[in-house]
């Protein structure tokens, strides 16, 4: 009995040591078969994400963020019926059945069904009659950038692709510093698949994006903007840009496009608001011929070798015959003799400017546009900016040397041109414009080159003489005229050359105007010195800066000029009230712009109980229906968002002061 | 047995071994709590981006301008109506 107890005893010892022994066999013993194993069973690498850093304004208002979304994918295999799976989620996400159907019979163990999925899809899943859709789902977190006004500023801040990474604008120049930098970490899962150890020395390696500050101010970009799109409209032009700069520091503080594009819209393009004519930030990214603006630069150069504002061309009558080719006037209209150089620029004489280009020679007049900076790039750095030319020395034969000298003939963008003009805003120093006032790190910081003296004092203060007689009368530029200020600038309207015929176009045109207010050099305390570029691609009928750009350089620099509170020279003057009710003859908007848009229709105008016709406020955005109805005590209803689809009364009707005018919006105008 | 090895050793050796497992489970525990608490500021994170947007909506310029024509009756001012705070507390302060 004794023997066979200790027989058993021995077994279970000789047993236990053997399980002693195995143990210790696989957890002391180095085996890499095991090793792989356990390391595919509970570790695993996973990559941590940076936040893309957001895009503020100059005040910190914040133009671009991201917000946490949840993207959905299937794992093909797991799912039972596939037909079904395809049906339910096709009617969820509102895609074709057969497009999911395609993707989750594929062999592959992942496929993507749709990215950036809404919560409320999601949410109604949920529901235990769509539990069978529900096998095989992944519902990967993901990043969407949001763009929280929209339209505003849409061009210049650009947007990303699906995967957050910059394809555009602000978002892919600074693409790198915003998108911040991944890291991959070790992590232990238990038995359920739970992360049970993270290695946290590995994650604080994790760099978040960068916050990009912009110098651009959103309150004023968003006024410029329907400045612009109102202007459009009104004169009917196909393309127009404005930019705002303030000459001493080269700060944009607007820079605006339209037709401009939504960064939120479908970046498929199905919702056709994100074509490439639209998505592009044509004031740096587009040159153009720029016409009359090139004037004052010549002048600049003139007085810089000696001449004088007072200096005389002969003006040939209003015609000039080079190689064969016969240069007229334009804007002016009319036939001059003796014409001085400051009339010249007043009444944008093109023969003058072609005289004054003769008479300066072709290294003088080239290298005083170079001066400028025409024929590099401003600096400022956003992707896509175009560097401009101007013909080789050897390439200014007389009659290309006159065209160049009224602006026909070379290339620059209108960033250039707004450069330009800063110089004698800033009395006579070339900037570098900024688009980017600071940065959370290191990688998106603004590099500013220091500003380069081109020309003296006394130089400014001729062409700036001659830029503010543009505005006085006679002057093309009578109607960028500002109420309260001294606007110094120079009209242009510059041919359009035609690529399929080979030749300057008779139809199209770009209308702009570039100026600035006078500020005196001294001022206490130091006001911004902000320069307005505003142009217009194929306006028409008027087609005249005169009458499309000036009219609005006026309304955008009021905006600008209202925000920064510019001092008005002299003594305030009070002005007089827009036009209402008695002088009115509809209840249109007073500013030339929109009595061509809104034709003075017939009114039943009885002084006791004041009656209008109701105006059509078709197509109008909220703004300008508030506008147009300014000065007058309707009652005002607004229904949805968007432009004005319907309108109570209908237009034409008789309407009272006080009573009801209920507008519908809709996204898109019928 | 004893003059192999002190008796000392063995309770030693099982209180590093009963501290290494418990420090393990701790170790466990605490990611699962720290995940928990992550899911939690993930959660709190996304109601703060919604109620960023939300905000960033309701401030967009659009809207303001909106209400302030509409519901204030407001329209921009003209030049001689514009005061210039920080000139009239500087003639204040002289």
């Amino acid at each position: 009995m004794k023997g066979r107890l200790t027989a058993i005893v021995l077994g279970f010892v000789l047993f236990g040591a053997l399980l002693i022994g195995r143990a210790a066999q696989l957890q002391l013993l180095p085996n890499p078969k095991l090793a792989d194993l356990s390391k595919r069973q509970f570790q695993a690498q996973m990559t941590l994400k940076p936040k893309r850093g957001t895009i503020a304004d100059r005040n910190g208002e914040v133009l671009a963020f991201s917000v946490e979304t949840k993207s959905l994918a299937a794992q093909p295999q797991k799912i039972r019926n596939k037909r079904a799976w395809a049906q339910t989620w096709a009617k969820a996400l509102h895609i074709s059945r057969e497009e999911i159907y395609r993707k989750i019979i594929s062999p592959r163990s992942f496929v993507w069904i749709q990215r950036h999925v809404k919560d409320d899809i999601l949410q109604g899943m949920t529901d235990p009659k769509h539990a069978h859709a529900l096998e095989g789902v992944l519902l990967v977190p993901e990043s969407r950038r949001v763009y929280p006004f929209g339209e505003v500023a849409g061009s210049l801040l650009g947007s990303v692709s699906i995967d957050n990474e910059g394809i555009e604008g602000v978002e892919f120049w600074k693409n790198d510093a915003m998108r911040g930098q991944s890291v991959q970490v070790q992590i232990q899962r238990d038995a359920l698949g739970r992360t049970a150890w993270i290695d946290t020395l590995q994650s604080k390696r994790l760099k978040q994006g960068e916050e990009v500050r912009l110098t651009i101010d959103l309150a004023l970009q968003f006024a410029v903007e329907n400045e612009l799109k109102s202007a459009l409209r009104i004169t009917h032009a196909e393309a127009g840009s404005v930019m705002i700069m303030d000459a001493v520091t080269g700060e944009m503080l607007a820079l605006a496009n339209a037709p401009g594009f939504d960064p939120n819209g479908r970046r498929d393009g199905r919702d056709g608001k994100f074509s490439f004519e639209a998505r592009r930030n044509r004031a740096i990214t587009d040159g153009f011929e720029p016409g009359s603006s090139v004037k004052p630069l010549m002048l600049a150069a003139a007085l810089k070798k000696g001449m004088h504002l007072k200096d005389r061309l002969w003006g040939g009558m209003g015609q000039l015959t080079l190689q064969g080719r016969t240069i007229r006037e334009a804007e002016a209209h009319e036939k001059f003799g003796w014409i001085t150089l400051k009339k010249m620029i007043q009444v944008s004489s093109n023969v003058g400017a072609a005289k004054l280009a003769l008479e300066l020679g072709p290294e003088t007049l080239r290298a005083g546009l170079v001066d400028f900076g025409l024929t590099q790039k401003t600096g400022i750095g956003f992707p896509g900016e175009l560097s401009g030319w101007i013909p080789e020395v050897k390439e200014l034969k007389p009659l290309t040397l006159a065209n160049v000298g009224f602006g026909q003939g070379l290339f620059a963008t209108p960033l250039q041109i707004l450069r330009s003009y800063a110089v004698f805003a800033n009395g006579g120093w070339l900037i570098q414009p900024q688009l980017i006032k600071s940065s959370s790190g290191d990688g998106a910081k603004p590099t500013a080159q220091p500003p380069k003296r081109i020309l003296s004092e006394r130089v400014v203060r001729g062409v700036n003489e001659a830029l503010a007689s543009v505005v006085e009368k006679d002057g093309t530029g009578t109607k960028a005229e500002v109420p309260g200020y001294k606007i110094l600038g120079k009209t242009a309207t510059a041919q359009v050359f035609d690529r399929t015929k080979r030749r300057y176009s008779s139809t199209k045109y770009v209308a702009s105007f570039v100026g600035f207010a006078h500020v005196p050099l001294a001022t206490e305390p130091a006001q911004p010195r902000l320069v307005v570029f505003v142009s217009l691609v194929g306006p028409t009928p008027k087609y005249y800066a005169t009458d499309t750009a000036a009219p609005l350089f006026a309304k955008v620099f009021q905006e600008a000029a209202t925000r920064y509170l510019l001092p008005i020279e002299g003594a305030p003057q009070p002005l007089a009230k827009a036009p209402l009710k008695e002088t009115s003859p509809s209840p249109a908007v007073a500013s030339t712009l929109h009595e061509a848009a809104i034709p003075p229709s017939p009114v039943t105008l009885d002084k006791s109980a004041s009656t209008w016709a109701m105006p059509s406020l078709k197509g109008m955005s909220a703004r300008e229906v508030l506008k147009t109805l300014e000065g007058h005590d309707f009652s005002l209803g607004f229904e949805g968002f968007g432009l004005v689809k319907g309108q109570m009364p209908k237009p034409g009707t008789v309407i009272a002061e006080g009573e009801r005018i209920q507008v519908e919006m809709a996204v898109e105008a019928e | 047995m004893s003059r192999w090895i002190p008796f000392w050793v063995f309770p030693v050796l099982a209180f590093f071994a009963v501290g290494t497992v418990w420090l393990r489970l701790n170790t466990v525990r605490c990611t699962y709590e720290a995940q928990v608490v992550q899911n939690e500021i993930r959660n709190a994170q996304r109601e703060l981006e919604t109620a960023k947007l939300q905000a960033a909506r309701l401030r967009s310029p659009q809207r303001m301008e909106l209400l302030a024509r509409s519901r204030l009756k407001l329209s921009p001012p003209r030049p001689d109506q514009r005061v210039d705070m920080r000139t009239d507390f500087r003639t204040a302060a002289k």
